[in-house]
């Protein structure tokens, strides 16, 4: 399912607050927000839509944004959609988690995220996705 | 005076002495078959020799003795014929006495023989003990036929009295050099042990010896022996001549059992165990008396200071195997603390490692939101409405009052490990306190749909500090929260307990309970289930320093098929 003229955003985060305050500022930058508390709920989302950037957390409960790369990453379907994963434990430890999958992630931010990069990041992804 | 040399002067002087026998025997062999007139010459040799000379005739009749013989033999028997040497006593290495056809006279007149120098033991006259190194020829008349024979001896039981001696020195320094060896080689205090006692029973020919060390409480106890029987060593045991702070202890030497009034009390366990004479040798190291070598002899027998000598040689190296092992032993166990220190250290800093991880991430993920709600506020100021704002400053608060939280929690953390928890008990009511809990909760229950169920008696009372108990409350309810399903019940009880000297609170959730192998952790520090829920873990941790610090104490119990149950309990007032 495609969503309409707007940019749609997966933000996947285990913690309500800030998945919240993402989603909010998604929708007032012009996006359409979806939510996923975690990787399996992020990947049951994908099932239904086809976001154009998806954000997420590393480290979560139920399954992490390393395994969820994993599985976007064996997943055709999913191919060309940009990812752009937030850790708090360093980008040498997400790289680590990651694996041979780090090359599926576009983009690694640490927190605390500065707004700013966040959108930078989204922006390039969306316009490398473009090109693809 | 090394022995090499005593032993070469030794060999030197029985050598010259065999030279000068057959020198002066060869002499008057000579002389003798001289002319009569010269017989004056040959008796002033003779006479004036330090050796001593026998001349017989064919039949065996003495028939010329100097003074040296008659000096070296202490006697004469002046025999009449070859029979008559019986008189003479001697004996054959093996043991055999001399027949009088035995003696080398005897053998020089029937065969005609000469007889090299030998050495012969013989009893003297004045039955003392002597060995002479003697030769003998046979003298022949002008016709030819045998006219006699002549001994010339020399007395020489001083040299071989030095040669058993040499010998026997020889032997002990063997004995000490083999023990020297052994100690030094040994490396369990057993082995130092059973050297001693090869060498104690070897060098004093003896077949029972033991060795007894202090122990800890300063008894003397056996650690080694040889030919004692258990019922002997229960008998003795803790005997000591010395006590432990002897300075300088000194052999105890017993001839004789039976007649020394010193071992009156013991006499029926020696007599049971067949010994007559004992050795008590103590044991010192650096000056300090460690412990006792003893041994053992079936006849009163004496110590000769040779024997002493080697028993105490033999003490010396047994303390200094002993002191040696006993300071390996310390060495390794101050290296065994040392590695357990290392590793407790290790262990600490991981620990550490291990908050500072888990603190920076749950920190960062609340700044992290922070960052992002601020910069919110600062996008949406112009755009949204009032009613936007309100819930930005609301998730303001909210992120600062968790991470407020989290670092009161840390702070306990650090309080209960260094053991600097401060609680401040006073009189309070269990209702109170459960009322307070819930009030706190009851939001984050609804949230999701739980109940909370509270059941407790008025009056119950205990002495409590009110904020800490709220806290433990608050924590292990909250957990409870975190872990039942929506739309389920948690029960909370207080009731008195241990004939109401505490009370005894019970936080019972209708969750899926606690696997086994998680029961002893559910209280470690940031010890949380893999993948079931958010938080650090400090919770349940807490709740256990705060409710230890009153003097009571926590668990957690999982029936099976029930939820998880923790109780703990306060001193009651």
């Amino acid at each position: 399912m495609r969503l309409g003229a707007k940019r749609g955003v997966l933000i996947v985060d285990d913690l309500d607050d800030t998945r919240e305050v993402l989603a909010e500022l998604f929708v007032h930058l012009g996006y359409h927000s979806i939510m996923a508390r975690n990787g399996r709920e992020a990947l049951a989302r994908l099932q239904e839509i086809r976001p154009d950037v998806i954000i997420t957390d590393l480290i979560m409960d139920e399954m992490g944004g390393a395994e969820l790369v994993r599985r976007i990453d064996e997943d055709a379907r999913l191919e060309g959609i940009p990812i752009i994963l937030v850790t708090g434990s360093g980008k040498p430890k997400a790289v680590e988690d990651l694996g041979v999958h780090a090359a599926r992630v576009q983009t690694i931010l640490t927190k605390p995220v500065n707004l700013g990069e966040l959108q930078q990041a989204v922006e390039a992804a969306l316009s490398d996705g473009a090109r693809a | 005076m090394s022995l090499g040399e005593v032993t070469a002067e030794g060999t030197l002087a029985r050598r010259d002495a065999v030279a000068e026998i057959e020198a002066l025997r060869r002499e008057v062999e000579r002389l003798s078959v001289l002319a009569r007139s010269e017989r004056g010459l040959v008796e002033a040799i003779v006479n004036n020799s330090p050796h001593g000379v026998l001349v017989c005739d064919a039949a065996g009749k003495m028939t010329l003795q100097n003074r040296a013989a008659e000096r070296i033999w202490a006697g004469s028997a002046s025999p009449e014929s070859v029979a008559g040497w019986g008189a003479y006593r001697a004996f054959h290495a093996d043991g055999r006495p001399y027949a009088a056809g035995d003696w080398a006279m005897a053998r020089c007149l029937s065969h005609g023989e000469t007889i090299q120098p030998h050495e012969i033991d013989v009893l003297k006259f004045d039955d003392s003990c002597g060995v002479l190194l003697g030769s003998c020829a046979p003298i022949f008349g002008e016709d030819g036929a045998i006219a006699g024979a002549i001994s010339v001896f020399a007395d020489v039981t001083s040299f071989k009295q030095l040669e058993v001696a040499l010998k026997a020195a020889h032997a002990d320094t063997e004995l000490l050099y083999h023990l020297t060896d052994s100690v030094a080689r040994a490396e369990t205090i057993e082995q130092v042990f059973a050297t001693a006692l090869e060498t104690i029973t070897a060098g004093l020919h003896t077949e029972r010896a033991s060795i007894l060390l202090f122990d800890d409480a300063g008894v003397m106890r056996f650690r080694a022996w040889r030919g004692l029987s258990e019922d002997y060593r229960r008998a003795v045991d803790g005997h000591s001549p010395w006590t432990p702070d002897d300075v300088a202890p000194h052999p105890v030497l017993v001839q004789d059992a039976e007649t020394d009034p010193t071992m009156k009390d013991y006499r029926p366990v020696f007599r049971a165990e067949g010994i007559r004479t004992l050795g008590f040798f103590p044991l010192v190291h650096g000056g300090r008396l460690i412990g006792k070598f003893m041994v053992y002899g079936a006849a009163p027998r004496g110590f000769p200071p040779r024997d002493v000598r080697i028993a105490l040689a033999v003490g010396s190296h047994v303390a200094q195997g002993v002191a040696r092992m006993t300071a390996g032993r310390q060495i390794e166990r101050l290296l065994a603390e040392t590695t357990a220190a290392k590793a407790a250290a290790e262990q600490a800093v991981r620990a550490r490692d291990e908050v500072l991880a888990a603190v920076s991430h749950d920190l960062r993920n609340q700044l992290n939101t922070l960052s992002l709600s601020a910069s919110s506020l600062t996008t949406l100021a112009s755009k949204a409405g009032p009613g936007n704002l309100g819930n930005i400053a609301h998730r303001l608060q909210r992120t600062l009052s968790s991470m407020n939280r989290l670092i009161g929690d840390l702070l306990d953390v650090g309080a209960i490990d260094a053991g600097a928890l401060h609680v401040e008990p006073v009189d309070c009511g269990a209702r109170a306190l459960l009322d307070a809990a819930v009030d706190l909760l009851r939001p984050l229950a609804d949230e999701r749909e739980l109940r909370l169920v509270v059941a407790c008696n008025d009056g119950l009372a205990l002495r409590a500090d009110t904020d800490r108990i709220t806290q433990v409350l608050a924590n292990v309810v909250g957990n409870a929260i975190k872990f039942t399903p929506v739309g389920g019940t948690i029960r909370i009880a207080a009731r008195a307990g241990g004939d109401a000297s505490f009370v005894e609170f019970e936080v019972a959730d209708s969750g899926p309970g606690i696997a086994p192998d998680h029961l002893p952790r559910v209280f470690d520090r940031f010890w949380r289930p893999k993948s079931r829920v958010r938080g650090v873990g400090l919770g349940l941790a807490i709740a256990r320093g705060i409710v230890e610090a009153h003097g009571g104490r926590i668990a957690a119990e999982s029936p099976p098929g029930a939820g998880a149950i923790i109780r703990f309990t306060l001193p009651a007032r």
